[in-house]
Order: C-alpha cells, then structure tokens, then sequence
C-alpha cells in the first residue's frame, strides 16, 4: 500500500501542503516500508506533535498533514484535534494502517471534522479517498480530516514488533533482587524467571505511560523495591512524572540507551531530586547495592 | 509517604470545608464508600472542585494528584493493576479528559478497572462557545465500556436516575473490568457545608448464593412483565418458590406464565372507587421485559423490589430497586427456595378470592371489545394461540384469564400498533399446526392491511377488526387526550374519518383478495351467530370479523368495569382526583 503514500504525496504537492508532522509511531512504520515524507518534522510524542501542528498551520494558514499509526497512539492526538477543532484548522490527519488498529467507527463529535473512511471496512485509503480528504482541507468549514492509509486485513506495513528488533536487558534484570517488582519496557525482552513480580510491557503498542504506571504500583506498595526498565524514548513521554510528589525512595529506573542519549531526562531528574548515575554495562556491579528501598528515588543511565 | 506527600496529606484536611451541597457529586461519593471505592488520582482544574474538594475532606478516600491527564490514566493502571481494585480519575473540563484517552484504551484491552469522573458545565453548555466545555456525550466503543451523562439535579427525577444510573455504572465496574465514565456537571457552587453526607439508594448487584440479602418477611409478589414462555423449569422454580413464600405470581397475557399461583388482579386493581388491601407488597420479584398491563402495575405497591434477569440491567421500573439479581430466574429461585419457608399461602388464598369475587359479579356491558373478551375468552380452544393488538385490545383481554392450553402475545417490545397482523402471520407461519387468533383495533389493522396482499397466507389465522373508526385508545374517557380535548381529540391524537370511516370499510375487499372468510357485525347477537365458525378448531380456513362499535360503548365497557366496585368515599375520590397529590396522600394512609 507504499502506492497509496506515493499518490497522497503527490497530492498534496500538487495542491502545495508541504508540511508534514510525523509522529513517533509513523515514523517507525514509514521506516519500516523505506518510504519517507518531504522534510518531515519528527515530534517525539503523538500529543505535542498535534499541538506542533495547530501551531504551525493556525501561523501559516496553511494546511498541515499529521502522520500517525492508527492505534493506541492516535489517541493521543485528541487534544490537539479538538483545539483544532474549535479554531477550524485545516489539519489533515494521516492514520496509518498497523496491527491493533483502534476502531474509528465512534469519537467525540468535537475532535474530527471530516472523516473521509473510518469504518471498519473502508479502511484503505482509495485515490478517490484521497481526493476527498484534500478536497475537506479547502472545504468552507474547516477543521481535522481524518483519512486511513492500508487496510484492516493488509496493513501499509509489516506488524511493528518484530521480535528481532527488541533488546536483550537481561544482564540488567539478574542483578535486580528477586524481591522486586520490575515493569519492563516496550522495547526489551529478558530472562527474568528469578523474579516473583514482572509487568512486561510489549502488549502496549504505543510507548507512553510505562514510567505513570510503574509509579502508580509502586504507591500501592511503598515496602517493595520498583524497578523500571524503559528506553529515553519511552521516558521521554512521561518526563513530568520526575517531578510528581508521589515519587518514593521504593523506585529505581533504568534508562536503557539505545542511539545517542540527550542528557536532559537525567539532568531534570536529579533537579527534581532522583539519586543519578550514568554507568556502562560492564560496570552495573556497583549499582546493585544501590537496588534497595532508599529515601530517594534513583535513575540510572546504562550503556549497553 | 515522604515529606512532601505528608505535608500535602495534611493540608487536605484543613480546608475546613465538608460536602459540598450539589446533589450529584453527593450521590457518587456516597456509592462510591458504599462500593469500597476508595483510590482516587486527581488532576488540577476548576471544574471538579466541588467533587475534590468533599473528597479531601473525607478521610475514606486515598488520594493522588497528578498534573497531566495522560500520565493520571496510567498512574490510575498502575495501582488498579496492582491493588486488583478499580481507581477513580478526576479531571476537569477542557481537553483534560482527551489525555485520558490513550490510557484507556490500553486500560479497555486490558480489563483494568478505571472509573473516570470527568466534570464540566451543565450538558446544554455544549456547542455554545463556552471556554472549556467539550463534548463528552461519545467515546470510541474500544476505549469506555459504558458512559453516563449526569447534569445538574433539578429535580427528584433527575436525582431518581442519577441514583440508579450510578449504582450501575459502579457495579458494571466492578463486574466487567473496564473503563466507564460518568461526566458530572457541576454550578460551582461555593457551598461546602453539609457534614453529613445524605445518604443515597444502593442498589448492589447479586450474581452468586454467597452474597444474597435476606428476604423480606412479609406479602411477596412475583411480577412478569412480557416473557419467553416459560420452561418447566423455571415454572417449577417459581412455584417451590411461591408454596415456601406466601407468594403469588401477577402477570398478563404476554409473561408467559399460566401456573399455580397466578392471580389476575387487573380487573381489581382497576378499580377507581375501590382501593385492594392487596395491592402492598413488602418485596416484588420483577421478572421479564415491557408491561401492557398498566392496571396491575399502576395499581401494585411495593415497598421494595428485586429485578432478576440475566443480562443484570438496572431497571428500575417500580422506582423501589432495592437488588439487582444478575443470573437466571431459576437460579434465583432455587436460590431461595428454603429460606424463611413460610407454606400458609394466605396470600395466595386473599388475591385469589378478591379475584374471583369480581369476577363473578361482572356487570354486563354493551358490544366493545370487552364484551368480546368476556364472551370469548374462555372458549378459545386449546392448543391455539392469540395475539393482541395494542393497546386497547391487549387490555381489555387482560381482565379475563384463558384456558390452560392457550398461548398469547403481543408487540409490546416496540408497543407499537405498525406490526401487529404481520406478526400474527409470522407466527401462525411458524407453526401451520395451531391455530392463531388475533383482535386488534382498526387503525392497527389498517396501519398493517398490506400483509394481506401477500400471496400463501397461512389458512390458520382467525382475526377480530375491532372497529370503532379511530383510536379508541386516546377517546377512551380515562386518557389524559380524551380528558383535555374531549370529541375534539378524534381530529389528529385518535385519528378518526379515515379508512372509510367505519361505513365503507375495505376490509371485506381484501378479505376476498386474499380468500378469506369475512363477517361483518355490530351487535351482541349478530356476533354470536358467527362465533362457533370462528372458533372451529380447523386449520385451514382463516376468518375475519369485523366487529363495528362505537367509542360510546367502548367507553361505556371500560368505565363499568373499572366502576362497579366500591370501598371508597365517592365525595373523597372525586375530591381526590381534583387534586391528585391528596389522593395519594389519602391512598398512603389507608
């Protein structure tokens, strides 16, 4: 369905819409199909990047098209629709086809102004769809337009979780008392049999919350150790929750980089008063006297 | 807790405000203690101050602050995940409640329990412009099991609905696991003062022996509104039942039940000059679906009733839910079949000789289609069937009882007059074997005539056109239209002068397109001529009468049976009916 992306782009071109917001969860699925979008503009949360595109299409006065993945990820979009739905922003929304699609058949009346095809089988994205959701950008009564590329049975890409791409963190869980209760990330798999308590995340196909939800566990029970397993992505979108006051000396994180790792998710956690390290993994031996109930909260950036 | 969690514990209580005054927000809070509900995570506003802030103040709730809505959600999934128990959100108006959404559709797919209280202006507010007010009425079917609208409470309905609705939503929550949401409105209101929190109905839903309540001593009845027919299991059920319990079944033409303690009470509690001692029930079992039979549940008083169904709706129909019993009805009978045994079946022995004592000093009437069911009621044969049209029909058939052996239904799911022949037709297809009858009105017949064009109409069909060229319903003297705009009501509300206006009616023309036997009558004698040939039991020859009356006599039938029995002071009721509210004051002394 690569061809359907093609003859949007084209489209759009055609009718001079150059800007285009991707958010995380395209970005993975376009990468993933090798197709790429004119100077796109990479947002690392599904909810700015809404937000980024009221912004610049209420200055331009331009259209702007949002790409996303229709699943749980799209939701997250609903704010920023619905601030684009009362100033009437021409924002074309992009739902790309994946696994777990969400079902579009029923929203809130004031997210979406145009829905071109969110049933539960008209989900492709024809060229005549496509027409129709540009045709809505220049519409008299403006607003979001919603358009899916990819259909329900074939999605524009293959299932995002392939297991070859997961992360091996097992040399962080066997240093982790077994006492623990440990949530691990989307993006890591591991041996962890040693552990009485592990809440994997991988069945969450969108990466926000991990760090909200181990929190809310570990208020429950404020005497047992809380480790996070998560990558800077995920934290990323739940930075605020550093600074929340129901943070306990019961949780550790560990911060598993991937690429290049921008400094700040640490820098504003010791502001907020975590305990912070930044170690290799070859070095994860001095931390494990660290793995205990504390007064303070600990982040630990570990390099594998 | 750390230092800043404790020092913002504290603060909580020393606002020196206790409930606030707005009735919703009371009714929640007060189910939601009486639910064990007790974790609440909170995200900063305006708009849920007035829930908030009676909140803070009572020390059963367990409270979080959380600044973005997104991150709540999942904190709330985090500690419903890990406690087993659900957790309560709280956001304010705006896009507050739109950051919820992702959370909870992960929450949705993942049966955590999460009750979200999103809180804005009243619903009328929506669509108007006005600074934070989002529409709320729909959520995607994958992200919210269920979703309640609660405005500000004007009035005992409001607050009647929103008891009920709430106490559904918390044991929905309860029992399926997954988000709902009630949207609360709030006025602001600045007031905080109430320190005891009034209290509201709770009406909690049973689904096991376990947890069962204990049966009221006292009259019990059994009501069924329309019902499959009813197996012999559930018949057997209901009856231990009713022989341990002092209990009688009440019930009409459409419950599906005919057994050992039915009683039909809808002659006596018709009455409008005579008042039955019977009609008060300490407990009533409300099974089944819609009622046409409007006398017995008018005239019922219940101090408290039970709903047992399978699908556990919160159907409060009586307005004294007290139980909701979510399992089947034999189940719950045999539940309580050895309980409290209390075999004297006074009861039983009471409504059955007020009954029998009306019916036995029935007044004649004129030619109306209570005259029709008196004559033929218990003379159908057996092994038949007969439908009812609504609603005139249905009620005049339900004084009567019908022999053992004779089935009866009626369109009162839809309760509407479009499809009563074609469904008679539909049955009598089904089983070419029985023979069906059917009375209907003229409007119903009229309103559906165009089945009979149909080709291979089943032969076994035999139908009563009860013609009194309109609706007799809305001129009969007791309905509301009839009272406010008397002979004026036949022009549009009884829709009197059209098909022929009873003169040059066309059903004799279909009758013969179709090959069907017609007879035409308009009095007693001429009807009884044709009832034998109407009620013969073959199966292939299918008959309508119409029967031509008058709304004079179909009023006059209506108010002679509902008439005829006094234990009442006419001057009081006739005062009383003058100004209702002391009726049912005099009626709640007696």
């Amino acid at each position: 369905m690569n061809k359907s992306i093609d003859i949007l782009l084209k489209s759009l071109e055609n009718q001079q819409i150059i800007k285009h917001i991707v958010c995380p969860s395209a970005r993975l699925l376009l990468s993933k199909s090798e197709m790429s979008l004119p100077n796109p503009i990479d947002i690392i949360d599904e909810r700015s990047a809404g937000y980024v595109a009221t912004g610049l299409c209420a200055e331009s006065e331009q259209p702007v098209v949002i790409w996303c993945a229709d699943n749980d990820s799209y939701r997250n979009l609903t704010s920023a629709l619905t601030e684009a739905y009362y100033r009437k922003l021409p924002i074309l929304v992009v739902a790309l086809s994946c696994d777990n699609v969400i079902n579009q058949t029923m929203n809130p009346n004031d997210t979406i102004r145009y829905y071109v095809n969110n049933t539960l089988y008209n989900r492709a994205g024809t060229e005549q769809d496509i027409h129709k959701a540009i045709d809505y950008l220049f519409a008299e009564v403006k607003g979001p337009v919603y358009l899916s590329l990819g259909s329900y049975q074939e999605p524009v890409v293959q299932a995002e979780n392939a297991v070859s791409d997961q992360i091996d963190v097992t040399a962080i869980t066997k240093i982790i008392p077994s006492s623990a209760c440990v949530h691990i990330g989307k993006d890591f798999v591991c041996e962890c049999s040693h552990l009485c308590e592990v809440v994997l995340r991988n069945d969450h196909c969108t990466k926000d919350g991990n760090l909200s939800m181990l929190i809310g566990s570990s208020i429950v029970d404020r005497n047992k150790l809380h480790v996070g397993i998560f990558s800077a992505e995920e934290l990323a979108y739940d930075l605020n929750m550093f600074g929340i006051r129901h943070v306990n000396g019961n949780i550790v994180i560990f911060s598993v980089i991937i690429d290049e790792q921008n400094p700040t998710i640490l820098d504003v956690a010791k502001r907020f008063g975590w305990d912070c390290c930044h170690i290799n993994i070859t070095e994860r031996d001095c931390v494990i006297e660290k793995l205990v109930i504390s007064d303070k909260p600990l982040y630990i950036e570990i390099v594998l | 807790m750390n230092q800043l969690e404790k020092q913002y514990d504290d603060l909580r209580y020393k606002t020196g405000c206790y409930y606030t005054n707005e009735r919703n927000k009371q009714i929640i809070i007060f189910l939601l203690k009486k639910y064990g509900i007790k974790r609440v995570v909170v995200s900063p506003g305006a708009t849920n101050f007035a829930l908030v802030g009676s909140m803070q103040h009572d020390s059963f709730f367990e409270m979080y602050s959380c600044v973005d809505e997104r991150a709540a959600a999942y904190m709330a999934i985090g500690i419903a995940e890990k406690s087993n128990e659900p957790v309560v959100l709280s956001c304010t108006g705006a896009t507050a409640s739109r950051n919820y959404m992702a959370a909870l559709t992960y929450a949705y797919k993942r049966n955590v329990p999460i009750l979200v209280i999103t809180s804005s202006l009243s619903l009328a507010s929506v669509g108007h412009l006005q600074a934070q007010v989002t529409d709320r009425a729909h959520s995607p079917i994958d992200m919210i099991y269920k979703s309640y609208q609660f405005d500000n409470i004007k009035d005992g309905e409001d607050e009647w609905s929103q008891t009920v609705r709430c106490n559904e939503a918390l044991s929905t929550l309860l029992d399926v696991r997954k988000p709902v949401l009630i949207n609360v409105c709030t006025t602001y209101s600045l007031d905080f003062s109430v320190k005891e929190l009034p209290p509201a109905r709770y009406i909690p839903t049973v689904s096991s022996a376990e947890n069962r309540p204990k049966l009221p001593i006292g009259n019990i009845c059994i009501f069924i509104g329309s019902h499959s027919k009813l197996t012999d299991l559930q018949i057997q059920a209901i009856d231990t039942f009713c022989k341990n319990h002092n209990a009688i079944v009440l019930c009409d033409h459409t419950s599906g039940y005919n057994g050992k303690y039915k009683v039909n009470m809808s002659i006596v509690l018709s009455q409008e000059k005579y008042l039955s001692k019977h009609r008060k029930v300490n407990l009533l079992i409300h099974l089944g679906e819609i009622s046409g039979d409007y006398y017995t549940f008018l005239g019922i008083s219940p101090k408290e009733v039970w709903r047992v169904n399978p699908d556990g709706a919160y159907v409060d129909f009586f307005r004294k839910l007290k139980n909701v019993f979510k399992m089947k009805e034999s189940k719950f009978f045999s539940m309580y079949a050895d309980d409290n045994i209390n075999t004297s079946q006074t009861f039983l022995a009471n409504c059955r000789k007020e009954s029998e004592g009306f019916f036995n000093t029935l007044p004649e009437v004129p030619f109306s289609n209570i005259w029709i069911a008196k004559e033929l009621s218990s003379k159908l044969p057996q092994n038949s069937q007969i439908h009812f049209g609504i609603l005139n029909s249905l009620r005049s058939w339900d004084f009567f009882n019908l022999p053992d052996g004779v089935e009866s239904a009626c369109n009162v799911g839809g309760f509407g007059i479009d499809g009563c022949v074609s469904s008679l037709i539909g049955a009598a297809l089904s089983n070419p074997d029985k023979l069906f009858f059917g009375v209907v009105g003229d409007l119903a017949f009229y309103y559906d005539s165009n089945i009979i064009l149909n080709k291979n109409l089943p032969q076994n069909i035999r139908l009563i056109v009860v013609n009194n060229g309109r609706g007799i319903e809305f001129r009969n003297y007791c309905h509301p239209a009839s009272r406010a705009l008397a002979d004026g009501a036949d022009t549009y509300v009884a829709a009197a002068g059209h098909f022929g206006d009873q003169v040059n009616s066309a059903i004799v023309d279909l009758c013969k397109s179709a090959n069907i036997k017609y007879y035409r009558v308009a009095n007693k004698d001429c009807f009884l001529e044709v009832e034998n040939d109407f009620l013969k039991n073959n199966l292939d020859s299918a008959i309508i009468i119409e029967a031509e009356t008058t709304p004079q006599n179909e009023n006059l039938a209506l108010m002679i049976y509902r008439q005829f029995a006094k234990n009442f002071d006419s001057k009081i009721l006739h005062f009383g009916v003058k100004y209702p509210f002391l009726l049912k004051l005099i009626r709640k002394i007696k």
